[in-house]
């Protein structure tokens, strides 16, 4: 089955259109969390696509694969750094909502 | 310089008042903490007179040393010289930090340093009692230092400065007490009109560095006095260079249309009238004319200029002291009207003979200023004459010694004023022919003036030591002043009386004393006056003619002063009865002060309510509170973007990366 490049575009549009619908609408910090994940791996798929429209001779393009295990790398660490300072907020405010942190608001 | 010694020890004259000044003043501020504690303590300030006089003592004392030394050597070799270090050093342009002790400056250092510890003695008697007796002695000695500076400076900078430095102190002793409020305008009066002067001063210094490229005071005068001729243009420059000077020299010598502010600077405690403002201060302008001879010898019209100032400010002067009623008042007028008299010497050429009136008038002068300042003190502070009278009988050291002043002033013969004031008429007279007979008209001003004088002197006698006691007796009592006052006031009436001998006339076949002790000095400008016909004698028969002259008009006025006026002041009031409008003008100066007051300052503070209102208020104000309202308005509107929705931040990042998205792909 060979699925056409544009609709692994769609796909990946659409789960980043997903993400950033969730990261506006939501509050709970855990699950705008979830979301800059989501947007990361739509990214990565259009890193893949891409690589495999660039194909030499039905081997894929190396940088795609390449740059999406960068990005779940840097994913991992953000999900760390993004946990802890939701504990840290929840110590502070014992509560995880987004809105519980608008001190600086002008 | 002739001699290539140096005599450092010269510094000490000027350096003397200036450690006392601050030691004097250091006590006074050690009075004030000690006022905190104790509201009448004064005890450190008590010392501050004898500092003060010490300085001025060991000053007059090396004025004198400086003055022997220079008598031992010859005649041309006459300059003791200091320089500290060479100052300022732009191109060309070379000004020396350094004092010169020459005949001129020896006469003015004697008149400073003598006058001034005699006035300083009795300061201490006069202001005893005053709170800022400290702060007092400090702003005298201060003064003392800035005039020295002034006479003793080898360059015309140094002239400045002392010239600022005694304007400074002569401001702050003028409103010396503020708190009344008029003496503080009357400073700042004469502040601003010295500053009309000072401007001058500086232009005139500056054509100088043009013309000659120095300041040094010896180089310019012997530059212009060995010149065998000039260009059109640098004869322009020199005439141009010494109206300026001149210019400057009726700003701080208080000459038409300048001399406003004198009058005024009366608002200061006596001695001070008697030190800056009749014996040494406004004398610098004088000072300076000599100095510089030479330039003003060979600026063509300036001197005749000089003279018409000269003999105008006496006339104005002296007219207008005869309807004074407050005793300083009478003075200062007299002054203004004497140091006209002076300019009037000085446009006839008469170096020396501005220089001898100069000190006689510091004599008498002061003599007579201190004398008003103990019969102000004995009548506790009453200054109008018409509520004086018949104080002979309770302060009798005070009327003699005042006596021997006014008859000085009045120009009695064989008295100091009327050798000084006959010989400056005789130059004018026998200046007489030149620029069509103008000096016949200014030798009969200053005749008239004399009149004047004598009349307006025994007025003052008259009013104050004669006729009936118009003081409240209950309430006043008259009282002699201690020592400490009156003997100053002895040692002035003989000097007062003496002072003559310093320059008696030709036709007595003695020697002029301090035409001959000047002379070094004076010379180079009278050899450019001699070569351009400006030189003249009087025969022998003229000049007794003068003389008689002289004596009938002084001894006829004082006469008449007197009688019209010993009984009372029943002689004024019929004057201001019979020629109001004569006497109002008189009173006012010539109406030259409330001219002022129309032309200048009205319009000035037209102006100034204008820029302060609408340019400062409105514009200046407005751009700047406009900007400040501006901002604050843009951040209250764009604050509210920032309103901690984690939500609308991310829209606004989602927008803003859209945006340069579809601009790159526009592009």
């Amino acid at each position: 089955m060979n699925v056409p490049t544009e609709h692994l575009l769609y796909l990946s549009a659409g789960l980043f259109a997903l993400g950033v619908l969730g990261f506006m609408v939501r509050r709970n910090v855990i699950v705008v969390l979830m979301c800059v994940e989501l947007m990361l791996n739509a990214a990565n798929l259009a890193f893949l696509a891409a690589s495999r429209q660039h194909a030499l001779e039905g081997k894929p393009a190396l940088q795609g694969p390449v740059f999406a295990i960068f990005v779940i790398t840097v994913a991992a660490a953000e999900a760390a750094v993004g946990l802890a300072l939701i504990i840290a907020l929840y110590r502070l405010k014992q509560s995880a909502e987004t809105d519980a942190a608008a001190e600086m608001k002008g | 310089m002739q001699s290539h010694e140096s005599h450092a020890w010269l510094w000490w004259i000027p350096l003397l008042p200036l450690i006392g000044s601050a030691i004097a003043g250091a006590l006074h501020l050690a009075t004030l903490r000690a006022r905190k504690s104790d509201p009448q303590a004064s005890a450190p300030a008590s010392l501050a007179p004898w500092i003060a006089c010490g300085a001025m003592l060991g000053a007059f004392v090396l004025s004198v040393t400086g003055f022997l030394e220079l008598r031992d050597l010859e005649p041309s070799a006459r300059a003791l010289a200091s320089t500290a270090h060479d100052w300022i050093s732009i191109g060309g342009l070379d000004v020396d930090l350094g004092l010169v002790l020459d005949p001129l400056s020896s006469v003015m250092t004697l008149v400073i340093t003598g006058v001034g510890f005699l006035i300083h003695v009795y300061a201490s008697g006069y202001m005893k009692g005053d709170r800022g007796y400290g702060k007092f002695f400090a702003y005298l000695n201060l003064f003392v230092f800035a005039m020295l500076m002034l006479v003793l400076s080898s360059s015309l900078l140094g002239v400045f400065i002392g010239w600022e430095g005694v304007g400074l102190c002569s401001f702050l002793l003028i409103g010396f007490w503020y708190e009344k409020g008029w003496p503080a305008e009357a400073a700042q009066k004469a502040f601003v009109m010295n500053r009309v002067g000072d401007a001058c001063f500086l232009i005139g210094s500056f054509l100088l560095i043009r013309l000659f490229g120095t300041l040094d005071l010896k180089t310019i005068a012997d530059t212009v006095g060995s010149a065998v001729s000039f260009t059109d243009e640098q004869a322009l420059h020199m005439s141009l260079a010494a109206l300026f000077l001149f210019g400057g020299c009726c700003g701080k010598s208080a000459q038409f249309p300048l001399f406003t502010w004198l009058p005024d600077a009366m608002a200061g405690p006596t001695p001070v009238s008697a030190l800056i403002h009749a014996a040494t201060m406004v004398t610098s302008g004088i000072y300076l004319v000599v100095r510089l001879n030479p330039l003003f010898a060979a600026s063509g019209w300036v001197l005749p200029l000089i003279a018409i100032v000269g003999a105008l400010t006496a006339l104005i002067g002296g007219s207008t002291a005869l309807v004074q009623r407050d005793i300083k008042k009478v003075l200062a007028y007299s002054t203004v009207s004497q140091l006209g008299y002076m300019f009037l010497a000085l446009g006839s050429g008469a170096w020396a003979a501005a220089v001898f009136h100069l000190v006689t008038h510091a004599f008498f002068k002061a003599l007579l200023f201190l004398g008003a300042g103990s019969v102000i003190h004995g009548m506790h502070g009453e200054q109008d004459m018409h509520k004086l009278g018949g104080l002979r009988r309770h302060m009798p050291r005070t009327y003699i010694t005042f006596l021997a002043g006014a008859a000085a002033l009045s120009g009695l013969p064989l008295l100091s004023g009327f050798f000084s004031k006959d010989e400056i008429l005789a130059h004018a007279f026998a200046s007489g022919g030149l620029y069509y007979g103008l000096y016949y008209g200014l030798w009969a001003v200053g005749v008239i003036t004399a009149a004047l004088t004598a009349y307006y002197t025994s007025r003052m006698v008259a009013l104050t030591f004669f006729g009936e006691e118009r003081f409240d007796h209950h309430h006043v009592h008259p009282h002699e002043s201690p020592l400490v006052m009156t003997l100053p006031l002895m040692v002035l009436a003989v000097l007062s009386i003496l002072g003559g001998v310093l320059g008696l006339p030709p036709v007595l076949h003695v020697p002029h004393l301090l035409a001959e002790w000047l002379a070094p000095v004076t010379d180079a400008g009278n050899k450019i006056l001699a070569a351009s016909h400006r030189e003249h004698h009087l025969s022998h028969t003229l000049e007794w003619i003068l003389l008689g002259l002289g004596s009938a008009i002084a001894l006829g006025f004082a006469h008449t002063g007197f009688y019209a006026h010993r009984h009372g002041t029943a002689q004024d009031e019929f004057f201001a009865h019979k020629r109001p409008t004569l006497a109002a003008t008189l009173g006012d100066a010539w109406t030259i002060d409330s001219r002022y007051a129309r032309i200048i300052v009205l319009p000035l503070r037209m102006l100034s309510f204008l820029i302060a209102v609408v340019v400062d208020q409105f514009a200046i104000d407005g751009l700047v509170n406009g900007t400040g309202r501006t901002a604050r308005d843009i951040a209250q509107y764009s604050r509210r973007a920032v309103d901690g929705s984690l939500a609308s931040y991310a829209l606004w990042m989602g927008a803003g990366a859209l945006a340069i998205c579809a601009l790159w792909m526009w592009s």
